[in-house]
């Protein structure tokens, strides 16, 4: 080989600590780099294509009883590609904590040949026989039941049934008609077939039509006209359309979780790209200044610059295949492991372990650009370097060298000790360095900041939300009663503080064909409620008086975007077509919470026909801040007493474990976003360390002669740990401060992704706490490491360094 | 050698590259004759006219040669000696094209080294001029034997075998190659700046310059450095050496005394020893 490319090779191994340094720093950027776009790409892709092989319903038509006959006839409809029948209905089960909580099932007819949410089976057998359910994957640990075990299921009539448990299945459609709560709330679902019915006393028809379209599955305009023409349908055939629930092929149930990490991602990915570019800049930046003598000496023998520029070019790809080999597989096991975690808590299929193309030609493209175009100024200004100044190892010779102003007042400062004093004139004596170096550190720090502030606020709104259930227990009955009795019954009980009664009414949303539409939940509450704080996007809540005021969740803004406060909406609520005057919009977890709606109790208990009697009931305990286990014990008294009293309780529910489900999809958002920051706290450290490292390593010469004239060991450690000091606390003033807009940027798009509403800026002092910790702990680590080993040579073993 | 590399040669050779080379379309390519010393040639090798250079500093402008001129003829062996601060580096500078002229000529074999561009100035330097430095610099991560292929490697005069035998040669002639393929940190500082001498030969380059070249070395090395020097002068060799050893300055064939950036006038052939010793 010739003696160059011996240098090139001879460079890479023979300075190890210096090329681990370097491809670290470029390493690290590609991993960060891979990680986010292989996020990104897999969550958007496997969750689509996932969710569209299961064949979901475009059409969700719910009808109080129909058979196979008007099947028959949707099926007729032109655009209609396939239709099926089922039978929903909500029961109760024997929980693993033996209560009774909500068990949707679902009866299919010839359940081994359905087309339309296909479920995917992942253990026993399918499908179910003759007393036999399956039940999904994502509840299943409430279900204390093994398979071959029976499953003790409540029916309305009070009786009790067994069912054998044959399969755990996941089914990605729960959730997609949203009426309720959405995914995170759901109850337990299960699937059973149409011969079980008779079993669980149902009648064996169905109440709920599913439908798939031939053309436009994705286009929701197209989907309106055909829901339009399938109600004519039904309604011509005889049929009661009780609500309609309009969902493309493309749109999974938890997709907005999905477009809020694609966008943070987004962001995040493009800042990290930056970061990575800034952090091989600095770290070549560096080695060049170290080969800078030996420039000067090829220069002498014979190199021309085209050489000179071609030998470090080739180290500089080396350097980046290598960093490009590490990163791809690194980076790739990592997305897919958040990714398996990601899948289970947003409930979608990832696709098997694949290397993303995209990804791996983006680091490739990285690897092999960035660092050739962030090393090319320094190698040109390396090769260029006149051959008299390259041999005296850069050295500014006095012509170059003018003192500015900020030079003058360093030179100035008087009253601290020598050490401080060099260890100050050091910090700024290279000033492109240092503006590379810190500006490295503050982008790194700012994203980390950035990153916290958004989870901290996440976290915040999530206690936020946690003022919507106040009560500790929810109680649910099957019937109305009144509420001064109920309060009477309860207050005998020791330990109850608040006793509140809510009603509840089912509507559906008034499409312009005048038909039902999305079914709504409707609350009527107190005005004056001491149990419910509302997170207001626009209007007001409501207010003692009201009539048919109603106050409306994020998912109509999504829904309805013309939709305005002082509209008025068409409801069918009961089955009764009303007109509500909208006064305000609320938050909750985002728009796939479902159609949610708050209105004035005295009135819509008046409308439904239940004056002063409620079905749920909302109590809390004199006992501040019980948990969720204690909460649960407080609940189980309430309903053992209660039904010793005659009274018919649907279900009792701990009011954080309604919490808990309402913001799981938040919590992992927040869970996400703390990974992310150490991301970028990794990208940031080890940028960090290369820097101070290669700060520090270039300056072996400058230290051995300190110590040859006498400075101790400890000197030297200190001056090169005030220098670390000094750059890493710069960098946390100025990270802090570019954090605020990187901060309002990220929280902007989450909020716009989870609840169409623009965020306020939330900055939590975590961020800034953790980042000043590591900044000092790695700007003295980083420093003190080299330092060392520079103390440790001989003085003729420095003067000798290159 | 590939032709096409050749072929590129010619298209940037400059005036002074050596005719032959960009004709030979062999694989194999050799030193040529025009490339070394002519004992035939009459009249100076190097010639310098009112050579003046400037620098700026923070306390005004400061002239570290005030209008040198000097002939230095085929095969002498020149010593240049002065106090430290004297110019005699700069001197060297001016000779080998490192640093920029203000004023004034440097003609190399009939050359003018500083209307070259940098990079032509950098292959003529590596063609032309062997240059050996007190402090050696050599390349710290190659072999011994790598470092004496580099120049020739970067000046394409040889093949890579015959680059690897005419480096084993060089090696041979300093007593090095049974240490060929150590680091440089393994050998001695002596052994060291015979490597330098073997990199300085390596493309057969009709002048060595040499600053302070025994600077770093004991007595007993010195010695056989300068005997070295003695010998490639015999060989043909033009050799310029900046000193500070009085012993080192009586082995060479005529002394410059450079003060305060001027030649000293009188007979510089006949320096008094006593005045290098006081600047040591």
């Amino acid at each position: 080989m010739r003696p160059r490319w011996q240098k090139v090779f001879a460079d890479l191994w023979g300075n190890k600590t210096r090329s681990l340094l370097v491809i670290a720093s470029i390493a690290v950027g590609l991993y960060a780099v891979g990680i986010i776009s292989s996020i990104n790409e897999i969550i958007n892709k496997d969750m689509e294509i996932g969710y569209t092989a299961v064949n979901p319903a475009n059409l969700h038509i719910f009808i109080p009883g129909f058979t196979d006959s008007l099947i028959d006839k949707i099926r007729d409809l032109p655009d209609v590609a396939e239709v099926e029948g089922r039978r929903s209905m909500t029961l109760r089960y024997k929980n693993k904590n033996g209560e009774w909580d909500r068990l949707a099932i679902q009866a299919i007819p010839e359940i081994d040949e359905t087309v339309i949410n296909k479920v995917k089976l992942l253990q026993g057998s399918w499908p179910p026989d003759y007393r036999e359910i399956s039940i999904d994957i994502s509840k299943r640990n409430d279900v204390a039941a093994n398979l071959g075990e029976m499953i003790e299921i409540q029916l309305p009539s009070g009786k009790t049934r067994e069912v054998k448990l044959t399969g755990i299945v996941h089914d990605q459609t729960i959730g997609a008609t949203g009426g309720g709560g959405g995914y995170f709330i759901a109850p337990v679902n299960g699937y059973i077939t149409v011969h079980t019915l008779d079993w669980l006393e149902q009648p064996a028809i169905y109440n709920e039509m599913l439908i798939t379209s031939k053309t436009g599955k994705n286009d929701e305009e197209h989907l309106k006209d055909l829901s339009k023409d399938v109600n004519k349908e039904i309604e011509d055939y005889g049929g009661v359309v009780t609500s309609t629930v309009i969902r493309t092929t493309k749109s999974h149930p938890n997709s907005i979780y999905i477009d809020a990490l694609s966008g943070v991602l987004f962001i995040l990915g493009m800042l990290v790209v930056f970061l990575s570019g800034f952090l091989i800049t600095n770290t070549l930046s560096a080695l060049m200044n170290q080969q800078i003598r030996q420039i000067g000496v090829m220069k002498t023998i014979g190199a021309r610059r085209m050489s000179i520029i071609t030998i470090y070019m080739v180290l500089i790809a080396l350097y980046g295949a290598i960093a490009l080999a590490l990163a791809i597989p690194t980076a790739n096991w990592s997305a897919y492991a958040l990714v398996n975690f990601l899948s289970g808590t947003l409930n979608f299929d990832v696709q098997g372990y694949r290397l993303i193309a995209r990804t791996v030609f983006l680091q490739a493209g990285i690897a092999l650009i960035v660092p050739q175009v962030a090393a090319f100024f320094p190698i040109y200004s390396g090769a260029k370097i006149k051959t008299v100044q390259a041999i005296s190892g850069g050295s500014n010779i006095a012509s170059d060298h003018k003192d500015d102003a900020f030079d003058r007042w360093i030179n100035r400062i008087r009253g601290i000790s020598h050490p401080m004093l060099i260890s100050l004139r050091n910090t700024f004596r290279h000033k492109g360095r240092l503006a590379l170096t810190l500006f490295t550190l503050t982008l790194g720090g700012a994203i980390f900041i950035a990153t916290f502030n958004v989870q901290g606020a996440l976290t915040l709104y999530i206690k936020r939300v946690s003022k919507y259930f106040i009560a500790d227990v929810s109680m649910t009955m099957d019937q109305f009663y009144r509420i001064d009795q109920v309060q009477k019954d309860l207050k005998t009980l020791p330990g109850i503080d608040i006793i509140e009664g809510w009603t509840y009414a089912q509507c559906e949303v008034m499409e312009a064909n005048d038909k039902p539409g999305e079914p709504v939940e409707m609350l009527g509450v107190d005005p004056q409620s001491r149990l419910i704080t509302p997170i207001l996007i626009k209007g007001r809540w409501i207010i003692p008086g009201d009539e048919n005021a109603i106050v409306l969740s994020e998912r109509f803004l999504s829904a309805k975007p013309d939709l305005k406060v002082g509209d008025t909406l068409d409801l069918r609520v009961n089955g009764v077509k009303s007109k509500w005057t909208v006064v305000g919009f609320f938050q909750l977890a985002g728009k796939s919470t479902g159609f949610r709606a708050y209105s004035n109790y005295e009135y819509l208990s008046h409308f439904i026909g239940s004056p002063d009697k409620a079905i749920s009931f909302q109590i809390s305990s004199k006992t501040p801040n019980l948990n969720i286990e204690q909460q649960r014990q407080f609940g189980s008294t309430i309903e053992k007493y209660m039904r010793t009293r005659g009274y018919k309780v649907a279900s009792v529910n701990a009011g954080l474990f309604a919490l808990n489900s309402s913001t799981e999809g938040l919590n992992i958002l927040t869970t996400f976003l703390v990974f992310m920051a150490f991301l970028t706290a990794l990208v940031g450290a080890i940028g960090l360390m290369g820097t101070m490292s290669m700060n520090v390593m270039d300056r072996t010469r400058e230290i051995g002669i300190m110590r040859a004239i006498g400075a101790s060991d400890r000197t030297v450690m200190s001056l090169v740990i005030v220098e670390g000091l000094l750059i890493g606390i710069i960098s946390w003033i100025l990270g802090s401060l570019l954090s605020f807009p990187i901060s309002n940027a990220l929280s902007d798009i989450l909020s716009r992704a989870l609840f169409d509403a623009p965020s306020v800026l939330s900055i939590t002092p975590t961020g800034f706490i953790v980042w000043l910790v590591l900044v000092i702990i790695l700007s003295v680590s980083a420093s003190v490491i080299p330092a060392r080993n520079a103390a440790h040579l001989t003085i003729r073993e420095v003067l000798a360094y290159e | 050698m590939k032709y096409a590399v050749l072929k590129n040669l010619e298209i940037i050779k400059p005036k002074w590259f050596p005719s032959t080379i960009s004709d030979n379309s062999s694989n194999e390519i050799h030193a040529v004759e025009s490339n070394k010393i002519d004992s035939t040639v009459v009249g100076s090798i190097i010639t310098l006219q009112d050579v003046k250079k400037n620098y700026q500093t923070p306390a005004g402008d400061f002239q570290a040669l005030k209008g040198i001129t000097v002939s230095i003829d085929p095969n002498e062996f020149l010593c240049i000696v002065g106090k430290s601060g004297a110019g005699k580096t700069t001197l060297l500078n001016m000779i080998t094209g490192v640093d920029s002229i203000s004023s004034g000529k440097v003609n190399v074999n009939g050359i003018s080294v500083h209307d070259m561009s940098e990079d032509e100035q950098a292959l003529w330097r590596g063609l032309n001029l062997g240059i050996i430095y007190q402090s050696f610099e050599l390349m710290p991560m190659l072999t011994l034997l790598e470092n004496v292929m580099l120049p020739m490697d970067f000046c394409h005069l040889y093949t890579p075998g015959k680059s690897r035998e005419r480096a084993r040669e060089l090696l041979r002639m300093v007593e090095l190659e049974e240490h060929m393929n150590k680091l440089p940190n393994a050998i001695s500082g002596g052994q060291q700046q015979r490597v330098a001498i073997a990199r300085a030969l390596a493309n057969d380059p009709p002048v060595i310059v040499a600053d302070e070249p025994t600077g770093r070395l004991d007595s007993t090395t010195a010695e056989t450095i300068l005997d070295i020097f003695e010998h490639m002068v015999k060989e043909g060799k033009t050799i310029i050496m900046v000193t500070h050893d009085a012993s080192a300055a009586q082995r060479a064939s005529r002394v410059l005394e450079i003060v305060d950036g001027e030649l000293k006038t009188g007979d510089s052939t006949n320096i008094s020893m006593k005045s290098i010793v006081a600047t040591a």
